[in-house]
């Protein structure tokens, strides 16, 4: 996953450092404020502990072997915010140290396995396994989820920084000057291998190893004490904003004449612009009738502005209430799961 | 320092028959020979030339001038200019008795990203008129890709991919240079004094310090995985096995993460931290900067006119 010099422009290097420079200062403020003194060792161990994981070769089936990152371990034994320090820390010693990975791209490989990688494998972990009695297995299977989603996301984020190079940086002939693959060639294919694959070995590694240090006595330091209700009003109110907000790009859209997004075409449309509709959509468009079509019932979008508005609004409220019922759901499934896996 | 005997490397094979993985088990072989890799330049000089006139020179003047190239190399397009920047860069190399293995980063660089860009090559890809025609497809589609009538490859993808390969092995070889010439101590030192933070230069000094001893505690347990072992266990047991290993690494760093830090507040360390300065530059640093400004501006004018 490591993107070595060369396969970034300008472009994207210079602005991921720029990303990178606050998330390395408010990290390094958070640690100094959990760890006290012994934030150095702590962290320059935790960072040698990263690389030295990165350098154990993991058996897969048909005699091949990968690597683990092991983000998502860090942050789930240290905190997301020592992950952030700590794999930056053994990314910039590989490629000062040793000449393996980029020092241009090093930025950008922070943001994808040190920023995007534990913060997402971290938060899978709590949103699974801190749900009623934490049993050995049911943390074990949080973790698993969260190593495999970790690599995913630092997967789609690499392959989104390739993808993005064909556009923003192409010679007088056309050709381009950085990454040639475009984001449909280099998101799947980094996307495949990582869910196929890279995924099952990180998701192993982070239970395998969480697990080995429970039943061997290793007490963890790790941060889970549960959001206080700040926390949880803060978020309430984020996601209300963002409700709130949906209808701007409808507006947007309508004061500036965009139209409808390119790709997002319902079967008309595409038959209006391209003069024909393809025989495999003619096929599969009718499989599915969405309850709210267009975030609205039928004839919504020929309803006034304000009417299709608040229909967007509607169907946002909607939405973040089924995603919100099935996390619920999932949640009370394995901390049932997790009862019954307890010894009687 | 004085280098180390051969026998006593650790990237050395003992005398004797080498031990080898059992079958089926290539990924604890790999494991030691990656740990044997990295461990190797830390714990010794043996990688490293003794003192040569890049080797010499000051740490700011290495960073600056590698950095810089670098990025210039990130900003050239023409592969005369990317030819002659990597040529540059092995051939500083070559001046400063880099040893070949030190540079085989930039060998397996190249051919990671010659395998990666391939498909550039083609004209589904890169477009262009084809010069070598590697297959004509019997349906007009694969998947959901609609196909020319003749996949070939083309002269502009051979540009497209010739400047992918030659810029990632040129800055791979820059680096490979500068971390072969400059001890680690030596190359923090410089970064400090190039302004970085106080604490995150002492916590990198750190890491590269515990690196050897948190590897050789991983070479240590697959040496003693490996001399027990008869034949390969099946892959479940040798993942648990894996993950046990990358755990008892993690109590070793914990606890000497303790250890240190017990040991640095019996010094009287109280978050204040201190780093020894770096001398003075001397004319042979101002002529490595010199000579990097003007490399950097003669390989900006090749790549000028190049296509």
């Amino acid at each position: 996953m490591h993107i070595p010099d060369g396969y970034l422009g300008p472009q994207t290097y210079l602005p991921a450092w720029g990303a990178m420079a606050p998330l390395w200062s408010l990290a390094s403020s958070r640690l100094r404020r959990t760890l006290s003194f012994r934030q150095l060792p702590m962290t320059a161990l935790a960072a040698a502990f990263t690389f030295v994981v990165m350098m154990f070769s993991v058996p897969l089936p048909g005699g091949t072997s990968g690597h683990a990152v092991g983000s998502v371990l860090v942050a789930v034994l240290l905190g997301p915010w020592a992950a952030v320090v700590a794999v930056s820390l053994a990314l910039a010693v590989q490629a000062l140290l040793f000449g393996d990975g980029g020092i241009t791209a090093l930025a950008a490989n922070c943001l994808t396995m040190a920023v995007a990688m534990p913060f997402s494998g971290w938060w899978t972990y709590r949103l699974l396994a801190r749900t009623g009695r934490a049993t050995l297995r049911r943390r074990q299977a949080a973790a698993a989820a969260g190593g495999y989603v970790g690599v995913n996301v630092a997967a789609l984020a690499t392959g989104v920084l390739l993808g993005i190079q064909p556009h923003l940086a192409r010679d007088a002939a056309g050709r381009p000057l950085y990454c040639p693959f475009g984001l449909r060639a280099a998101v799947p294919a980094m996307a495949v291998a990582h869910l196929l694959v890279v995924g099952f070995v990180e998701a192993a590694v982070t239970a395998l190893a969480l697990a080995w240090l429970e039943r061997t006595g290793a007490a963890l330091e790790t941060p889970e004490a549960p959001p206080s209700r700040g926390a949880l009003r803060r978020l309430a109110i984020a996601v209300a904003a963002l409700v709130l907000a949906s209808p701007l790009g409808l507006i947007a859209a309508a004061r500036f004449g965009a139209g409808t997004a390119w790709g997002e075409w319902s079967a008309g449309e595409l038959a209006r612009i391209a003069g024909r509709l393809p025989a495999g959509f003619q096929r599969l468009a009718p499989l599915w009738r969405a309850p709210l079509p267009d975030y609205g019932p039928a004839g919504a979008e020929s309803s006034t502005p304000g009417a299709h508005a608040l229909w967007y609004l509607l169907s946002a409220v909607v939405g973040v209430a089924a995603v919100a019922a099935a996390a619920y759901a999932l949640r009370r499934l394995i901390a049932r799961k997790g009862r019954d896996d307890r010894p009687a | 320092m004085t280098a180390l005997p051969e026998w006593l490397r650790l990237d050395a094979m003992p005398p004797g028959t080498p031990p080898r993985a059992p079958a089926g088990n290539r990924a604890l072989a790999r494991t030691l020979s990656a740990i044997g890799r990295a461990l190797a330049p830390l714990v010794c000089d043996a990688g490293s030339p003794r003192v040569g006139p890049i080797e010499d020179a000051d740490p700011r003047a290495k960073l600056v001038a590698a950095a810089g190239l670098i990025v210039v190399a990130t900003l050239l397009h023409g592969l005369p200019a990317l030819a002659a920047c990597l040529a540059l860069a092995l051939g500083i190399a070559a001046f400063a008795g880099v040893p070949a293995r030190r540079l085989a980063p930039v060998a397996a660089v190249a051919l990671a990203s010659a395998l990666v860009v391939l498909p550039a090559t083609l004209n589904v890809v890169s477009g262009g008129a084809p010069f070598l025609t590697v297959w004509r497809p019997a349906r007009g589609t694969l998947g959901p890709w609609r196909l020319p009538e003749a996949v070939a490859v083309t002269r502009e993808g051979l540009l497209v991919a010739g400047r992918i390969v030659l810029r990632a092995a040129a800055c791979a070889a820059l680096a490979a240079v500068l971390a072969a010439t400059t001890r680690p101590h030596r190359l923090l030192g410089g970064l400090r004094a190039l302004g970085l933070p106080q604490g995150f230069v002492m916590v990198l000094a750190m890491t590269e310090r515990y690196l050897a001893v948190l590897l050789q505690a991983a070479r240590e347990l697959h040496l003693a995985r490996l001399a027990r072992t008869v034949s390969a266990l099946g892959v479940r047991r040798e993942e648990a096995w894996v993950a046990a290993g990358v755990g008892a690494v993690f109590r070793r760093s914990r606890a000497l993460a303790e250890e240190v830090a017990l040991a640095m507040a019996a010094r009287g360390f109280v978050g204040e931290v201190r780093l020894l300065r770096p001398a003075r530059w001397r004319g042979r640093d101002w002529a490595l900067a010199a000579g990097a400004v003007a490399a950097a501006a003669a390989l900006l004018l090749i790549d000028r006119g190049a296509p």
